[in-house]
């Protein structure tokens, strides 16, 4: 299996995944790596332009939102980031049970813009709750928390692109 | 726009499933005189439906508060054209795979419309179908799941069959109907059945992991492709060339200045 992955990913979608997966958990904010004249450069938020892709004399923009495949693996189930302080200060992620992005697209806090946000932080929720929508491709997918608890940490804002296995939201399980 | 009157064409569950022949849908169809959207209630019978009658068709000749995307309203006419939901469970999918429901739609109704009338449609990314570049029929997928599997959705479309939305109606993109184009009514039960057996055939192709078949009928079917386009996100407008679709069904556009943008949700309009 992991051979016949290998020989099909000519476009290191295996060692994207793997990055983004890195860098959505730690502090890590851009990675860089050159290998010959190959070069595969991951930032958090924006865009990147890869100058050795089809049209080296006009750059192309990569938008890291939409690099997971069709077939590609399920995020990783949930990861639990440990906080150094029993407090968490605004901007560090707290401890708890973290919901991923389960496709690309865009963030949607409510239903439609005149909508109340399903959650807000400090809300207690049931498992199988709906915490948010992702849209793409005029689908409505709305996202159900597998936990109940308290959302202690919404990580995403209200029409904000999102990337496959991105961290959305935190919840302390009851 | 003409409305095309008589047509005289009731639409029932035993009409719509007499000797239809499919396997995997529908399992059960419910047909109503007036809803308020049949999305809604085909959330509604999700969710305590048991599995042997899913995937469920739900069908509507009138519906007071239809949607599209966004929840914008749905314009229909009562009894002249085709409203209906599907509602299932494919807990087989995941999640990044739902766009393939879109497809499977898109690819469908577009085969169900040339069977059943010789028109050749095509869609606009992702999913309008357009008939002499004029929009006839809208696909809305509303799906919930978990981090692993898709565990509902409703496929919702609107085909203007004998009536098109009339001049004073204030639309984003210009809309037709079937009877319009041909010069005369068009029955709704054939093309129903029709649209089925097509649903049908491609969701079990997708049971079965057929997804690049399905993609490769899709992106057949993009008129929107080596267009020049706008396309309005919730981010912004950008502008550019359609070049070609992403192996996940985002657009892929370059704009003016050579930039590659990737879109996955927003809509597009002809320049």
């Amino acid at each position: 299996m992991s051979e016949e992955r290998k020989d099909t990913d000519d476009f290191w979608l295996s060692a994207v995944r793997e990055l983004l997966h890195l860098i959505g958990h730690t502090d890590i904010t851009e990675i860089l790596i050159e290998r010959h004249e190959s070069r595969l450069h991951i930032k958090r938020g924006g865009t990147i332009p890869l100058p050795t892709m089809e049209a080296p004399a006009v750059p192309p923009v990569l938008r890291a939102s939409n690099l997971a495949p069709l077939g590609s693996s399920p995020p990783q189930h949930h990861l639990h980031i440990p906080a150094s302080a029993a407090g968490s200060q605004p901007g560090e992620v707290p401890d708890g049970y973290t919901i991923l992005a389960p496709m690309v697209g865009m963030f949607y806090e409510s239903p439609s813009p005149r909508d109340a946000p399903f959650v807000q932080e400090g809300d207690e929720i049931q498992a199988g709750d709906t915490v948010g929508i992702i849209e793409a491709m005029k689908i409505m997918n709305e996202i159900e928390s597998e936990v109940g608890g308290r959302v202690v940490r919404i990580l995403v804002k209200n029409a904000q692109p999102v990337e496959y296995g991105q961290p959305l939201m935190v919840i302390e399980p009851r | 726009m003409p409305d095309h009157p008589g047509c005289p064409d009731p639409l029932a569950p035993p009409a719509i499933l007499h000797g239809l022949g499919t396997t995997a849908l529908p399992r059960s169809v419910r047909c109503y005189p007036q809803v308020g959207s049949t999305m809604d209630v085909a959330r509604e019978h999700l969710q305590d439906a048991p599995p042997d009658v899913l995937p469920m068709l739900v069908l509507a000749d009138e519906q007071t508060d239809g949607r599209g995307r966004m929840q914008r309203p749905w314009w229909d006419a009562r009894g002249k054209n085709l409203l209906f939901s599907l509602a299932m469970r494919p807990l087989w999918l995941r999640p990044a795979q739902a766009p393939a429901l879109v497809w499977m739609a898109g690819v469908a109704l577009c085969e169900g419309i040339a069977e059943t009338t010789g028109l050749w449609p095509r869609l606009k990314w992702p999913n309008d179908v357009l008939l002499d570049e004029k929009k006839v029929a809208g696909l809305l997928l509303e799906s919930g799941s978990s981090e692993h599997a898709v565990t509902w959705a409703v496929l919702g479309c609107g085909l203007n069959v004998n009536a098109g939305p009339p001049p004073d109606i204030l639309l984003r993109s210009p809309s037709t109907c079937l009877a319009d184009i041909l010069g005369c009514p068009v029955l709704r039960l054939p093309l129903v059945r029709s649209l089925l057996v097509r649903l049908d055939t491609w969701y079990t192709r997708l049971q079965n992991g057929e997804h690049a078949r399905l993609f490769g009928a899709w992106r057949a079917l993009l008129a929107t492709l080596g267009q020049e386009v706008q396309v309005e996100t919730a981010t912004g407008v950008v502008a550019g060339c359609a070049e070609d679709v992403e192996p996940s069904g985002a657009l892929r556009l370059r704009d003016a200045a050579g930039a590659t943008h990737l879109i996955t949700a927003g809509d597009v309009f002809l320049v």
